[in-house]
This record gives structure tokens, C-alpha cells and sequence, in this order.
């Protein structure tokens, strides 16, 4: 697999500048791809009525041995078209949608097939809900059907209303276009044994669903030409490469663009953007990756941020999953429009990025918008762009493991504190905000991936922070090392191929050499959650202890959950594990001699959350002795006692965050009273309520 | 006599019944210690976790959030008490208004009897007052809002960025600007009410606006420069908060003395709105300044 990539980005290095005068240009010598779904469009931007026209040219595979009645696009405009679609029904219940005069919709005009006018036979459909006014998905009947393996030909001719910007796609303002979703699109046909399609299935099936509020997209990979009619006024940026740009006697031109082995096509037309240029070059394989800057007008000061996060992106991913993970000569960044919408958004070698005015001037370098959305919306070149998992179906996939991506990349670039917000002593890394979602967050207990994403509600909270936490306890459990052959090898074998949660799973168990299934059917198919905490500790002198423990709460010791240990305990058995014995002999040897006095500790655990995980224990004592005991956590309970001649300093459940996963930190920790603390916070609080009585005093 | 005149001559007549400044700060105190008393239960729980060693050597936002997740509902009980005091104390120092006034312009120095006296014979007028001012600044935002916020913000959305940015700081400046003047009408019925023994709060106000309008830029200039002194003194704060690690008891007590000190200049700064401008009002109408004989 390695073999035609390396020849193919050996080639890269000529191709990579723009505007190759050819009119064939070829990417790739070898296809990294399928290619099931090429385009060749023709489209003219009408700026003042705000539509578009154009013919399109699909050419198609039928990637199965099925013999396929009919073909189904995705006309997602139409989501925009009216009040009742199901995109705007399911969006009226969080966020009311008022699109004034921003509706917009798609018309397919003409469709022929083999160069046989079907146009009669389209109609819509809605598979997901029935929906009999959404018109985002279209059938057309076949007059003969798509053999096995045939490829055929499709002309369709449309007209778009763009709508105004909406989910990253649209116009704004008077010259601002950015076009995503803006064509008829094939859905993706899966013969049997791909995804959920069992492989003893008679037949495959179409995988076409309709745009909804929650949803992102799934297509095939293909090579696409597309030339753009619009005012010369215009800069256009696209996926692919721009191959060249003709201009018209008439004040317009074309842009004519080519793309390979990618799923989608969006392109930018902004009549006020400045246009730079940097490259990312490695210099152990030679490849060279051109990145070209859209950016907006009194956004300079961000330059210098989006071009370097995404160099460290690029350098990052390929270390990290392999040389030349991203293949393609070019990747664009679009700045967009303030106000836009069309920010933080990823499609094939072109991201959107996030600048947001005032707060990116006066906070930079502390608050990391800039950097931390490119790198994000980079990210989804690997997963969303190449691996291309269904994102109406399992948004995690891309989402979860783009998050885990960014936070650790944001970790290695920026440091594990601060990495997204270092401001005025407040400081938050990524992976913590993402944490602090999941579990301040609503569904947290919904076990997301038993129901498509489309249905859920409040998917992204499993999608984007849970999964990525997920990820994270397993690397953490595994170890990077073996996370990260995971990682590389899914990747390697996955990309250009659709892969579901299955697929994932099996290269997890293989490579980690163990039946990972125990994680992946608790976290990603149960709605438990983990939580551990600590439910008694008590320490006091031997010769005080043995009168009974009833009375011998050391001072300090935290008593505020005992009773429900105690009430606990006489139900469930205690896992009595004794240490005094083996694990302290040595340690108490050494302090016995010049600290006669011996303390007895008993420490008691608690498994809140119905996920079992294993977890560290750190007891640390006054002397300064640390011990790590390791739990299986699986019992509701576990006990250790130690006799050891120096008093308890602190009990710490998971010292070292290695399960983000535990729904509650708080009650991880028992450690001495910090005497400081209190005094800090307490004064603090004092000044806080006299500066605000002075505030609230200043209209009197 | 010009503003900056105003302003200095202020700052003697208040050293010299410094007491004003003492009694607001006592109360102060007292007032944020009631609110701070719950507090210490709270952190008694949390000092034995290890989010205690966390929030020691700074703000630990997902921790803090989380706390908040679990056991906000029982800041509700403080947020009341908050509101609850904090009312009392805007009323207190209504009340305590006239007394600043009175000491400072019929006292040689500081008294409690007097002061109180004043204060008691003011107060009913002051809350009236108090009312007005807030109706008054409803309407002023309004009228502000459709006559310079609204066009600004067209404005702001068709500029290009840096403009946009630009526009969005003036407005901001603008709105401090309008509460500014505001405040400021008010400071001046409270001492034309008081210097003439007004009994209506309306003529009061209108007497303040003509007083206001009739010097424009000396009041308005007296106004801010007193503004800008507090903008000052609370960046100078910031810096001297910033060099306390705050991980020692002994850069906490220090860091106290420097919140205590930032306070009781606060409240100096509150009298000196009132002496600075009481000042300016009776160089302008000595007439009602019959009270200072004895200077
Ligand atoms: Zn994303």
C-alpha cells in the first residue's frame, strides 16, 4: 500500500504549483482511491441573484455484483428549501432558524442516464424519517440497471438558489460565497460485507440519507473537474488544484479545477480576500505540501498563526501515522467572512479556519482560536477527508478521533497546561474543555452509538468529547506506543475505504494482542460511566486502634462519606486486602528505629460508576513515602490497610489522569487539609465581596 | 476655579475629615465579612482534595467548573445573601451620601453625630432620588442606543475588520462614557438638594442638568478626571496582584494589604466625586456656600 503512495507524492513535487497550464493534470500516477464517483461539472456563479447553473457529468461504478434498479443523489439545498424539511424541523427545537431571505434550494432540470433522459422517473424520497416535504434526497428509476461493476454515465443539468450562510454554506454579504453541498451528489452504494451490510447478505444497499440538523456528510471517492464561471472581481479558492483561470471579454472568467481521490468539493469566491502563500516541506521524505491563505482583510495579524499551526499539523500526523499522510500538493485555508458562519469547517484539502474579532486581538497567544481550529479542521483530513467513515451514522469516528488528534497535538505544541487558554491565571488546555463538556454535559449517559447520530440530540457530546476522552483512557491503558501502531495501522489499512466502528475495533484487538471488546462494549456501546472514589479513610496509632476503631478517627481524616461506607459495608463484602505484610516490611524496617510510634491506615474505595476500569492508587505519607497499589476496579469496594510509622499525607485515585473518562475528580482525592488553600481563597473571597460592594456602592 | 483646581482642593478638605473615608471602609469590611462567613464551610470540604493543591498555584477552570456542576446548587443560598446585602449596602451608602456632604461642607472635621444627622435628614430624598436615576438611565440608554449605538453598529457591520474593531471599542467607550455622565447629573442634584434643601427630587434633577450644561467642560472634565483616577488605580492594582505567587502565607497576608489598600482608595475616590464636585458647585455658587464661614 505504501509502494504507489511513495510513487505518487515522488510525483507530487513537480505537480505541486498552481495553475499547471495542461488541461489534463494528473495528481496521482497511481489512484489512492476507489474512484466509484467522478465529477466533471460546469457551474456559473450568478453574484447579484445569488444562484447557480451549471451541468455535471458523474461517472460512476457500481462497486457491487448487484444489479441496482436506481441511483440516489443528495440534493442538499433543498434542507433550505422550506420551513418543513426535516434539516429545519429538527433544528426548531434548539435553535429557530429565521432565514428571512435566505432560503435556498436545488432544481435538477434535466437527468439522463447512459445518455437516456430520466427526468420523469426522479422523484424524492425520505428513508430516514418519511418525511413526505423533505426534498434532500432523489431517486431516479432506471430504465435498464446498473449491471455489476458498470460504470456508466450520468448528465444532469441544475439550478441552485444559494442560501444565505447556513451550516458553512452560502452567501454573505455582498461578495462572499462559500459553496459546500452546492451540486447533485450520489449516495453511497454498499455492496455486502462493507460497514453493517452483512457479508452473507443477498444484496447491497443504498446508503443515501437525508440532511439533518445534526449530520455531516458520507460519499465516495473520485476525481473531479470542475470549471467555475463567475466576475473577474472574484478570488476563488478550491479543493484540489486550480489548474488555471481564463477571463472573458464579458468581465467574467473561469476557473477550472482538478481534484483526485477525494469525496467532496467546496469552493470559496470572495471578492475582498488577500491571497498568501507558504509551504510545509519535510525534509527526511523530500515531500513538499503547498499551503495557500485566504485571508481577510485586517486578519493579518493571524497570518503567521494559521500558517504555523498547520505546518506543525502536517509534521505531526506524519510522524505520527506514517510518511506522506497527507498526499495531496496543496492544502488550502479559508479565512472566512466575520459573521459568515462558514468558520471551523473541513472539506478535502480545504478547511475553514477561526478568527474572531475583538477577542483573537487582545487575547492572542492566550486564548488559541486561530491555531487550535486549524489544527482541528486539519485533522479531519485524515479522519473525515481519507479514512471517511459515515458521519451521518458514526460522527464519532471522525469527530472523537479528530478531538483526540487536536487535543494531543494542542498538548505537544502549546504544553499540557494551557494548551487552549493561558489568560490571566486561567488557564485550560483542550483535552480539559473537552472533559469539562462531557461531564457538565448533557447525555452523558446516552449510549450514543446504538442509535445513527442523526437521531441523536445531543451526539456530540458522545461524539466530540466523550470518544476523545475514550481514546485517550485507552492510550493511557494501553500505551502510546501500542496506541499508536492502533492508530497507524487503522489508518494505513482504513483510508480511502469507509470504515465503521467494526473495523476499528478488530485492528484494536489485533494489534493490541487482547480482547479489547470488555472497553469498546462498556464505552462505546454501554451508557455507563466511570467513576471511582474515595469512600473512608482512617488512620490512627496502633496501640489507639486496637481499642476499636469506633473511636479512632485520626484528626483529619475525612469522615464525610464513612457513613455511607458504613451503611455499604454491611451489605456488600469488603475486598479485605491486608499490605501491612508483604508490601511495607521494608519501609517500616528503616523508619521503626528512630520513630518508635506505628499508625494503622485503612483506606476504602469505591466504584460509583457501573464501568469497571482498572485504576492506580497513590498513598502517600507524611514522611514523604509513596506507594502505587493497581486495582482491577471491578468490586464495589476495596479496602487497603497498612501499618506504617508515619501519618498519611494523601489517597489519590488515578494520580495521574490517566481515565478522563471518571465522571467526578473531586471525590478522587483525600489529602491532608491544605491550611494555605483555605487561607488564599478565603481572603480572596473577602476582597471579591468588598470589590463588588464598592462597585454596587458607586450609584448611591 | 478649573477642574484640576477643584480636584485638589478636595483632596485637602477630605484629608482633613478622613474619618468620612474610615466609616465607609469599617463597613465595608463588615459588610464582606457577613458575606465571606459561608464561604469558610465550603473550603474546609474542598481543602482536603486534591483540588485544593490545584487551585493553589492558580485558576484551574475545568476543576472550578466541575465543582460548580456538582455542588453549585448550594451557592444559591450566597447568591441570595449577596443580593440581599448588596442592596442593603447600596441603601447604606445612600443614606450615608448626605453625610458626606454635610461633613464635608458644614463640619471642619469628621463627627458621627453630624454626619449621621445629615444622613437621616437626607435620606428619604436620596431613595426617591436613587429611583429616578435608575428610570433615567433606562431612558437615556434607550434614546442612546437608537441615536449613536444602533448607526454605530450598521456602521460596524459593513466596515471592514480593523474599522469594525475600532467601532466596537468606541462603542463600548461610549456606553461608559453615557453612565459616566449619568452618574454624574446625579452627584450634582444630591449636592444642589443638599446645599439648598431642596424638597423635590425632580427640581433637584433639573436644577443638576442646568448646573451641568451651564459648564459643560469643566464638570464633565471634573467628572472624568476623578474616572480615570480610579481606571488608574485599578491597573495599578492588577500589576501589584500579578507579583504575589500567592503560595505562602506571607505573600497572602501581603497580597491582603494590597487589596485593603486598593479598597480604602476606592472609597476615597467615592468621596472624592462628592468633594471634588461639591467644591466646583459652590465656586460656581458661592451664595449657597454660606455654611463654610469658618474657612
Ligand atoms: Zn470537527
Amino acid at each position: 500500500m505504501l509502494g504507489y503512495l511513495r510513487l505518487g507524492c515522488a510525483l507530487m513535487a513537480v505537480c505541486a504549483p498552481l495553475a499547471v497550464a495542461q488541461a489534463q493534470t494528473t495528481i496521482f500516477r497511481e489512484p489512492l482511491s476507489p474512484r466509484l464517483a467522478n465529477y466533471h461539472i460546469r457551474v456559473t456563479l450568478n453574484d447579484t441573484n445569488k444562484t447557480i447553473q451549471g451541468q455535471l457529468r458523474l461517472t460512476w461504478t457500481n462497486p457491487s455484483d448487484d444489479v441496482i434498479p436506481d441511483l440516489r443523489f443528495h440534493l442538499y439545498y433543498n434542507a433550505f428549501s422550506n420551513a418543513k424539511s426535516t434539516f429545519i424541523r429538527e433544528n426548531m427545537g434548539s435553535a429557530p432558524w429565521a432565514p428571512d431571505n435566505g432560503w435556498g434550494w436545488m432544481d435538477i432540470r434535466r437527468i439522463a442516464v447512459r445518455g437516456r433522459d430520466v427526468t420523469d422517473s426522479l422523484r424524492f424520497i425520505a428513508p430516514d424519517d418519511g418525511n413526505a416535504d423533505d426534498r434532500t434526497v432523489a431517486q431516479v428509476m432506471l430504465p435498464q440497471p446498473v449491471q455489476p461493476r458498470e460504470t456508466l454515465e450520468v448528465d444532469i443539468e441544475f439550478f441552485a438558489k444559494i442560501p444565505r450562510n447556513h451550516v458553512r454554506t452560502g452567501w454573505w454579504g455582498e461578495d462572499f460565497f462559500f459553496m459546500a453541498q452546492w451540486f447533485p451528489k450520489i449516495g453511497v452504494y454498499e455492496p455486502p460485507g462493507m460497514r453493517f451490510v452483512p457479508k452473507d447478505a443477498p444484496r447491497g444497499q443504498w446508503n443515501c440519507h437525508q440532511f439533518h440538523a445534526n449530520t455531516e456528510f458520507y460519499a465516495d471517492f473520485g476525481v473531479y473537474d470542475v470549471e467555475i464561471t463567475l466576475p473577474q472581481k472574484y478570488v476563488v479558492a478550491t479543493t484540489g488544484i486550480i489548474e488555471r483561470e481564463v477571463e472573458h471579454a464579458d468581465g467574467s472568467k473561469t476557473v477550472v479545477a482538478h481534484a483526485e481521490d477525494v469525496h467532496d468539493f467546496a469552493w470559496l469566491a470572495d471578492a475582498s480576500v488577500l491571497d498568501y502563500s507558504d509551504a510545509w516541506e519535510n525534509p527526511k521524505t523530500g515531500q513538499r505540501v503547498a499551503i495557500r491563505l485566504l485571508l481577510q482583510p485586517g486578519h493579518d495579524i493571524a497570518k503567521d498563526n494559521y500558517f504555523e499551526s498547520a505546518k506543525a499539523t502536517l509534521a505531526y500526523f506524519d510522524e505520527w501515522l506514517g510518511p506522506y499522510a497527507y498526499p495531496y500538493p496543496l492544502l488550502t485555508i479559508v479565512d472566512p467572512q466575520p459573521g459568515s458562519g462558514a468558520g471551523g469547517m473541513e472539506y478535502p484539502t480545504l478547511i475553514t479556519g477561526m478568527m474572531v474579532y475583538p477577542a483573537a486581538v487582545l487575547t492572542r497567544e492566550r486564548l488559541r482560536m486561530v491555531e487550535t481550529v486549524t489544527i482541528h479542521e486539519l485533522g479531519h483530513q485524515y479522519w473525515y477527508g481519507m479514512v471517511a467513515n459515515n458521519e451521518f451514522e458514526e460522527a464519532f469516528l471522525d469527530e472523537g478521533f479528530n478531538t483526540y488528534s487536536e487535543n494531543r497535538i494542542g498538548d505537544d505544541l502549546y504544553g499540557r497546561v494551557g494548551s487552549l487558554i493561558d489568560f490571566w491565571g486561567f488557564r485550560a488546555s483542550l483535552e480539559s474543555v473537552r472533559r469539562m463538556g462531557y461531564v457538565t454535559g448533557e447525555g452523558q449517559r446516552d449510549a450514543r452509538v446504538a442509535d445513527p447520530t442523526f437521531a441523536a440530540l445531543n451526539g456530540s457530546n458522545f461524539a466530540y468529547n466523550k470518544w476523545s476522552l475514550a481514546l485517550k483512557t485507552l492510550e493511557h491503558y494501553l500505551g502510546r506506543e501500542t496506541f499508536d501502531r492502533i492508530m497507524r495501522i487503522y489508518f494505513q489499512r482504513w483510508r480511502f475505504r469507509h470504515p465503521s466502528r467494526n473495523d476499528f475495533i478488530a485492528v484494536a484487538n489485533e494489534v493490541a494482542r487482547q480482547d479489547l471488546n470488555w472497553f469498546f462494549d462498556s464505552v462505546l456501546l454501554g451508557d455507563g460511566v466511570i467513576d471511582y472514589g474515595i469512600a473512608r479513610v482512617r488512620s490512627a496509632p496502633v496501640s489507639l486502634f486496637e481499642r476499636g476503631p469506633d473511636t479512632t478517627q485520626a484528626s483529619g481524616a475525612d469522615s464525610l462519606e464513612a457513613s455511607a461506607v458504613d451503611s455499604l459495608s454491611a451489605s456488600d463484602t469488603l475486598t479485605a486486602v491486608s499490605d501491612t505484610a508483604k508490601a511495607d516490611t521494608e519501609a517500616t524496617d528503616t523508619a521503626v528505629a528512630e520513630k518508635p510510634k506505628l499508625y494503622y491506615h485503612d483506606i476504602v474505595i469505591r466504584r460509583i460508576g457501573e464501568v469497571a476500569f482498572p485504576v492506580e492508587v497513590l498513598i502517600r505519607f507524611e514522611d514523604g513515602t509513596e506507594k502505587r497499589k493497581r486495582w482491577d476496579g471491578r468490586s464495589r469496594l476495596h479496602r487497603f490497610t497498612f501499618t506504617y510509622p508515619s501519618r498519611l499525607d494523601r489517597v489519590v485515585i488515578d494520580p495521574d489522569y490517566k481515565v478522563p473518562l471518571d465522571v467526578n475528580w473531586l471525590n478522587n482525592s483525600w489529602t491532608r487539609p491544605n491550611e494555605q488553600f483555605k487561607r488564599k481563597y478565603r481572603w480572596k473571597w473577602f476582597f471579591w465581596m468588598q470589590s463588588i460592594l464598592a462597585l454596587l456602592a458607586t450609584i448611591s | 476655579m478649573t477642574a484640576l483646581q477643584a480636584f485638589l482642593k478636595a483632596q485637602k478638605e477630605i484629608w482633613l475629615r478622613r474619618g468620612i473615608v474610615g466609616f465607609l471602609y469599617v463597613f465595608n469590611v463588615l459588610m464582606a465579612a457577613i458575606l465571606t462567613l459561608p464561604i469558610g464551610g465550603r473550603l474546609d470540604r474542598l481543602a482536603n482534595k486534591e483540588l485544593a493543591n490545584h487551585l493553589i498555584d492558580g485558576f484551574a477552570v475545568d476543576y472550578v467548573i466541575e465543582y460548580f456542576q456538582k455542588y453549585g446548587d448550594s451557592f444559591q443560598a450566597i447568591i441570595a445573601m449577596l443580593i440581599g446585602v448588596g442592596l442593603f449596602y447600596v441603601l447604606t451608602n445612600t443614606f450615608l451620601a448626605g453625610g458626606i456632604l454635610g461633613v464635608l461642607s458644614r463640619e471642619k472635621r469628621f463627627r458621627l453625630r453630624p454626619f449621621l444627622h445629615e444622613s437621616a435628614n437626607l435620606f428619604g430624598r436620596f431613595v426617591r432620588l436613587l429611583f429616578l436615576s435608575l428610570v433615567v438611565l433606562i431612558l437615556l440608554y434607550f434614546v442612546f442606543r437608537l441615536a449613536v449605538l444602533s448607526p454605530l453598529k450598521n456602521l460596524a457591520d459593513s466596515a471592514n475588520p480593523d474599522v469594525r474593531f475600532q467601532l466596537q471599542l468606541l462603542s463600548i467607550l461610549l456606553v461608559l462614557l453615557l453612565i459616566g455622565f449619568w452618574n454624574m447629573l446625579f452627584d450634582y442634584a444630591k449636592i444642589a438638594i443638599h446645599s439648598r434643601d431642596i424638597g423635590s427630587v425632580f427640581v433637584g434633577f433639573f436644577s443638576s442638568m442646568r448646573f451641568a450644561l451651564r459648564h459643560p467642560l469643566q464638570t464633565i472634565g471634573l467628572y472624568f478626571l476623578n474616572y480615570l483616577i480610579v481606571a488608574a488605580l485599578f491597573v495599578l492594582y492588577l500589576v501589584l496582584e500579578n507579583q504575589f505567587s500567592n503560595t505562602t502565607a506571607v505573600s497572602t497576608y501581603g497580597l491582603l494589604a494590597v487589596q485593603q489598600l486598593f479598597i480604602l482608595s476606592r472609597l476615597w475616590m467615592k468621596t472624592s466625586f462628592f468633594a471634588s464636585q461639591q467644591v466646583f458647585y459652590f465656586d460656581r455658587h458661592p451664595e449657597e456656600a454660606i455654611q463654610l464661614a469658618w474657612e
